[in-house]
């Protein structure tokens, strides 16, 4: 039995068109509901608010740079998911300016077996609040979900409750659900290590004791022909992602997104005195990395009953060093869920997952795909 | 991975997590940025703090408590484990509890930490590279505790201090200014005055029948009436005035800037000074009952000719409040429930009342004073009693009348011993002449007492004293 009631896509991105849709995808009756945006419903405001204040069921979402739906990727439109399994929903506000601290969130009941987290990519203190979290959940709780917003990265609100929209919040969605979760990036190191012996948060302001800025540049252009005069800046360092590495021999990837003076804004944090690494990929790779984590996900349960559907949180920046290549790792994903189970998504601006060690982690340039698996909810 | 390359993430590891230690001075925020670090770093599910403690008051044992605790129910098992460690004579340890392995280390002098690590172990090379960071944990978890107790013995000296301050500048009961703290504002008022040509006043309050008040209902009710009148007083003035509590019932007002010329000064402060009578016009209500009191207010302009601007800033202080004592005595001695702003001719009478009261004190000691009888006739013109009349000339003042000196008598108090003198005297006079009486020439002799003799709580028999002295029936 499917975890989704019914999924819903329309390429029209109006307050009337979600309406449309939510009032076909009652019809399956669901017990909680899902909205994924493209960029243009950033406008909606007040609209959308008494909109979903006439709903009766749960809803939540957020607007993503594209949406993903089985093996095609949106670049606009609406997706509605409806759940078959009760949800229950907690907004965290002011992310960036109140401290993680259990006073501001409403508490996590101890028999959950999984929470989505949608937050605002822009927030800061975003990893605080994750571990803050991860204190409250039972220890085999899966955790997985992503940062919302847009490719202009504005400030703006970006994520859907009952009470309307949010800004600089993150949305914690309980599900009873069990999750299986796949994470691959395919992303390998190029160069380093080098210590970053000055950071702000998300700003990597010094590499080696030398503007950050600085030595990325001059070694990426080392293993380039591309030079950065020539180019906007991301679109050269989309390709050269940088890398944490952890002691499992994993690296946790950070996307510098922008310069803000001679330091790197990454989509998130850096801590000080962390060793990072100049990555690079190669497309076959990055393909390789996210398919096969869902693959042999999957092929743990190939005695059991398996999994049913899939939320997938693909980093947008994949999508666009992957270019046309993407549609092929959506295809590899998707192809691992049998028919008719859906494959449902977003691209986001970071990506989260609670690993097997236990370590709550804010990812970039990675695919997260949680598999629902079959006997959680039957 | 290659060998260099997994030796060279170990040292970086390493250096992180060292660099991580140490970076706040408060104890619980700088193990939360350690664990924190040591989690992501290297991978693990939970890192965890115990401190010593005694394990109880009758137990010298010690104690590894959770210092910074997971909420789950792995705690009391890993607080036993930690617990049993402690005993041991090794520096770290592992235990395995379901699919997570917990690596325990000794911080020295300090407790235990704890490592849980789920599924994978953490290799030996790591855990050699863990150990020497938690010597150097220990000696920050000491610094930070150092640290405490220095913010701690700071804190409470800084309290202390303010607490002294308090109490140096500043009323007990009400909270206003005391007069030290008064006598710096107002050095500072007449400064600021002198340099920028402003007006500014000084307010001496009396508050009317405060003892009466304090004698007779108690004094929490006195009390009470300051507090209740202070925020009175304080509700008509300024934000920047300063209000003064001098003595029991007495407060000064220090207004400044008040105008550039003499004329919009004395309005201002009359302003002021009718606010705050108005205060009284009705009923001051308390907890338990309502009093009437009123003020008696005496107003001294600055600057002023009076002021010798010569003498330092402090001596014109003195002098201002003196001239704002005069004006406030002058009105309760005669209206009261009034102001008087202070004028030369005040100080002049002032003066002279000084020197009537230090003149008297001499002239009881050396019994200066003069006592005069004038007869009392009867319709047919016979002298049928008299009265004794006091009078004083003194060698330097002169006569002093009567009407001059009594008053002042009465105010400080020497009219008692005034009043025995007279009593003595004509008790001897008498004694001298019983045969006036005898013959019936004379009735009677009468004296007039003060009514501050008659409330003396042993007047009767001081009296009768005085005439046992001398013998004459009576």
């Amino acid at each position: 039995m499917a975890v989704f009631s019914d999924v819903q896509f329309t390429p029209n991105v109006t307050v009337q068109a979600l309406a449309d849709s939510i009032a076909k995808l009652m019809l399956s009756q669901p017990k909680g509901i899902m909205i994924l945006c493209s960029a243009e419903a950033a406008s909606w405001g007040d609209d959308f608010k008494q909109y979903v204040g006439t709903l009766d069921v749960p809803i939540f979402g957020g607007i993503f740079p594209g949406l993903i739906l089985d093996s095609r990727f949106e670049p606009r439109g609406i997706l509605v998911v409806g759940l078959r399994t009760n949800i229950r929903i907690c907004v965290i506000e002011n992310v960036s300016t109140c401290a993680p601290l259990s006073s501001n969130m409403a508490y996590m009941s101890q028999s959950v077996n999984s929470v989505m987290i949608l937050t605002d990519a822009l927030s800061r203190q975003i990893d605080g609040y994750l571990q803050h979290v991860l204190g409250f959940l039972p220890e085999d709780c899966s955790v997985f979900g992503g940062g919302a917003g847009t490719l202009e990265f504005k400030a703006q609100p970006c994520l859907f409750s009952a009470a309307g929209m949010h800004q600089d919040a993150m949305i914690l969605v309980e599900m009873s659900t069990q999750w299986d979760i796949a994470v691959g990036h395919g992303w390998e190191i190029l160069a380093g290590p080098y210590l970053a012996n000055s950071t702000d948060d998300n700003c990597v302001l010094e590499l080696n004791f030398e503007p950050a800025v600085q030595l990325y540049e001059r070694v990426v252009q080392e293993h380039s022909k591309l030079r950065f005069d020539e180019h906007d800046f991301f679109d050269i360092a989309k390709s050269f992602p940088l890398g944490l590495a952890r002691l499992d021999d994993s690296v946790l990837i950070r996307d510098p997104l922008k310069l803000q003076g001679s330091g790197l804004i990454c989509a998130g944090d850096v801590p000080e005195n962390t060793m990072l690494y100049i990555m690079s990929g190669e497309a076959d790779k990055l393909i390789e990395a996210a398919s096969g984590a869902v693959k042999r996900t999957i092929s743990f349960h190939k005695d059991e009953q398996g999994v049913s559907d899939c939320f997938l949180f693909d980093c947008v920046s994949r999508q666009l060093f992957l270019q046309n290549l993407f549609s092929n790792e959506l295809d590899l994903i998707h192809r691992e869920i049998n028919p008719p189970h859906r494959t449902v998504g977003a691209l986001v601006l970071g990506e989260i997952e609670l690993d097997q060690s236990g370590i709550l982690s804010l990812h970039n340039k990675t695919a997260v795909a949680a598999l629902a698996k079959i006997k959680s909810h039957e | 991975m290659s060998e260099m390359t997994r030796t060279l993430q170990i040292i970086s590891i390493q250096h992180e997590l060292a660099m991580s230690i140490g970076l706040d001075l408060n104890l619980d925020k700088m193990l939360q940025l350690f664990l924190d670090r040591a989690k992501k770093r290297l991978s693990l599910r939970s890192a965890v703090v115990f401190k010593e403690a005694p394990r109880s008051r009758n137990d010298s044992d010690i104690l590894c408590y959770p210092y910074n605790h997971r909420p789950d129910d792995t705690n009391d098992w890993l607080t036993e484990q930690v617990y049993e460690f402690s005993q041991l004579n090794v520096q770290n340890v592992c235990r395995q509890r379901g699919d997570s392995y917990y690596y325990l280390f000794k911080i020295p002098k300090f407790g235990a930490i704890s490592f849980e690590r789920k599924r994978t172990p953490i290799d030996d090379i790591v855990l050699n590279a863990l150990s020497p960071l938690f010597s150097r944990l220990a000696v920050s978890c000491q610094a930070c505790l150092e640290h405490q107790n220095l913010v701690d013995e700071i804190t409470n000296r800084k309290a202390v201090e303010e607490q002294l301050r308090l109490q140096t500048y500043q009323d007990v009961l009400t909270g206003l200014p005391n007069r030290k703290m008064l006598n710096i504002n107002l050095q500072s008022l007449l400064t600021n005055a002198q340099q920028h040509g402003q007006y500014g006043a000084v307010f001496f309050i009396d508050l009317d029948r405060f003892k009466l008040i304090n004698d007779t209902l108690g004094h929490s009710v006195g009390d009470e009436l300051l507090i209740n009148i202070t925020s009175k007083l304080k509700a008509c003035i300024r934000r920047d005035d300063t209000l003064a509590r001098v003595g029991g019932d007495e407060f000064i007002l220090l207004l400044g800037d008040i105008g550039q010329t003499e004329q919009s000064a004395v309005g201002k402060a009359t302003k002021v000074a009718d606010k705050m009578l108005g205060l009284t016009r009705d009923s001051i209500e308390l907890s338990r009952c309502a009093v009437f009191t009123s003020f008696s207010i005496g107003i001294a302009l600055f600057p002023s000719p009076e002021l010798n601007v010569n003498k330092s800033i402090a001596d014109q202080a003195k002098q201002l409040i003196k001239h704002a004592d005069i004006a406030m005595y002058k009105i309760k001695h005669t209206s009261r429930n009034d102001y008087l702003f202070y004028r030369h001719e005040l100080q002049v009478m002032s003066t002279f009342r000084s020197e009537v009261e230090q003149r008297l004190h001499v002239a009881l000691r050396e019994e200066a004073f003069e006592l005069y009888f004038q007869p009392m006739v009867n319709v047919a013109g016979a002298i049928v009693a008299a009265e004794g009349l006091l009078r004083w000339h003194d060698e330097k003042l002169g006569w002093v009348g009567p009407q001059e000196f009594i008053p002042v008598a009465e105010e400080c108090g020497l009219i008692v011993e005034i009043g025995q003198w007279v009593l003595r005297q004509t008790c001897l006079l008498i004694s001298q002449h019983l045969d006036w009486f005898a013959e019936g020439k004379l009735r009677y002799i009468s004296i007039n007492i003060s009514p501050r003799q008659f409330s003396q709580p042993h007047f009767v028999a001081q009296v009768l004293e005085i005439i046992e002295e001398f013998t004459f029936p009576h």
